[in-house]
């Protein structure tokens, strides 16, 4: 399946969950996407930018604390219409350590589901499955 | 006793009455005011009212010290019935003179912001006899009551969501338009991480411009880590950002605050 076709089984398979993206937070496109509805470009690539600047804080926290076991992986997003979680791979190699997944959901239970299986579709692209 | 005492006091004005309603406080029975006591520890008495009347009640210099639970959270020195000055301990400093223009003001903002951040939480109030100088910054009691009538609702959706959640965060920061004018409690080392994070938000959002725009459209609020299990919230609101420490464990009561202001909306 390719990644387009990953996306879509992702969300279709969450109750909730209205978007999944697959995003670079360097430059901050949406490379890929799977919605409900037709979303604008403009819409994803707000997310991306979201996502980059919520990770860019949590590169930050983690920097300033000596704890470690900071989950950096997954950042989460919520406003009063939606839930957005955003997950990395902390650990990748250079070339994929701006890879992310983008989700939309209604409610920070559905999107918390998201966390495991879209981790695991980060670590086949970044295997090149 | 306690009517024969305060029936000696006659009259109709409103001088007579107060010391009346005083005179039968002091005579009432011990076992009443050990009830007050414990009411107060439980959280079903006003803060505000009992204040008011133990300001309104005190001639001679004392320092009244409100704790909740172990924390003593302000000193008020008080005396002739008027509030002398009044020191939070960790909390939110005075509003800036452009705005609050009186003691009594800057008084009742403080007491309001206390108030709110302690919503519902029992308290107690300790008196010691202290020293007074030369003081320029007090009011009575009828000013203050006078300004917390006219501003009762007054402070941000994000001092409420602050209000709701309070109680169970391990430190916060609330910071309006200009960081300057910020607000704090909790350990001084966390406060800190809290205060560069939102400096770093700043910094990153005037870097990046429009691209970065979507978080300022609607209200919104971020979950991050800074340990495995204390969740870091950074809540925007408009020109005010709310930052706060929370155990993981508290993440859904956090949540239900914020939405309990903004999903409505």
């Amino acid at each position: 399946m390719d990644i387009a076709g990953r996306l879509s089984a992702l969300r279709e398979s969450t109750p909730g969950c209205a978007l999944v993206a697959f995003g670079d937070l360097g430059t901050r496109l949406v490379l890929r996407s799977s919605a409900a509805g037709q979303q604008p470009q403009e819409y994803l690539d707000q997310l991306c930018a979201q996502a980059a600047h919520g990770f860019s804080l949590q590169d930050a926290l983690t920097d300033q604390t000596t704890s470690p076991n900071v989950d950096a992986a997954e950042v989460i997003v919520v406003t009063p219409q939606e839930t957005r979680i955003y997950i990395r791979t902390p650990g990748a190699a250079q070339d994929t350590a701006n890879d992310a997944i983008l989700c939309v959901c209604d409610n920070e239970h559905s999107a918390r589901t998201l966390v495991t299986p879209a981790m695991a579709l980060l670590d086949d692209l970044c295997a090149g499955v | 006793m306690v009517q024969t005492k305060a029936e000696y006091v006659t009259g109709q004005d409103a001088t007579t009455s107060r010391l009346r309603q005083a005179i039968a406080r002091l005579c009432t029975d011990f076992s009443d005011l050990q009830a007050d006591r414990r009411d107060a520890d439980a959280g079903h008495v006003n803060l505000m009212q009992t204040l008011l009347v133990q300001i309104d009640e005190t001639m001679l210099p004392r320092q009244l010290t409100l704790f909740f639970g172990q924390d003593a959270v302000a000193k008020l020195r008080v005396c002739n019935r008027r509030l002398l000055s009044l020191e939070l301990t960790n909390g939110p400093g005075p509003e800036g003179p452009a705005r609050l223009t009186s003691a009594a003001q800057v008084y009742a903002q403080q007491l309001q912001q206390l108030s709110a951040t302690y919503q519902g939480t029992g308290f107690r109030i300790t008196r010691q006899v202290c020293e007074t100088g030369i003081e320029t910054q007090s009011c009575s009691a009828t000013q203050l009551a006078e300004c917390l009538t006219l501003q009762p609702q007054q402070g941000s959706r994000l001092t409420h969501v602050l209000a709701g959640i309070s109680a169970m965060a391990d430190a916060w920061v609330l910071q309006g338009e200009d960081a300057s004018e910020d607000s704090r409690f909790g350990p001084a080392a966390l406060t800190e991480q809290l205060t560069e994070l939102a400096h770093t938000d700043r910094t990153t959002k005037n870097n990046n411009g429009h691209a970065l725009r979507m978080p300022e459209i609607t209200p919104s609020y971020l979950v991050l880590s800074i340990s495995s299990d204390t969740k870091v919230i950074i809540a925007w609101d408009q020109a005010e950002t709310l930052l706060v420490a929370v155990p993981a464990q508290h993440l859904p009561e956090m949540g239900a605050a914020w939405h309990k202001v903004f999903s409505s909306l």
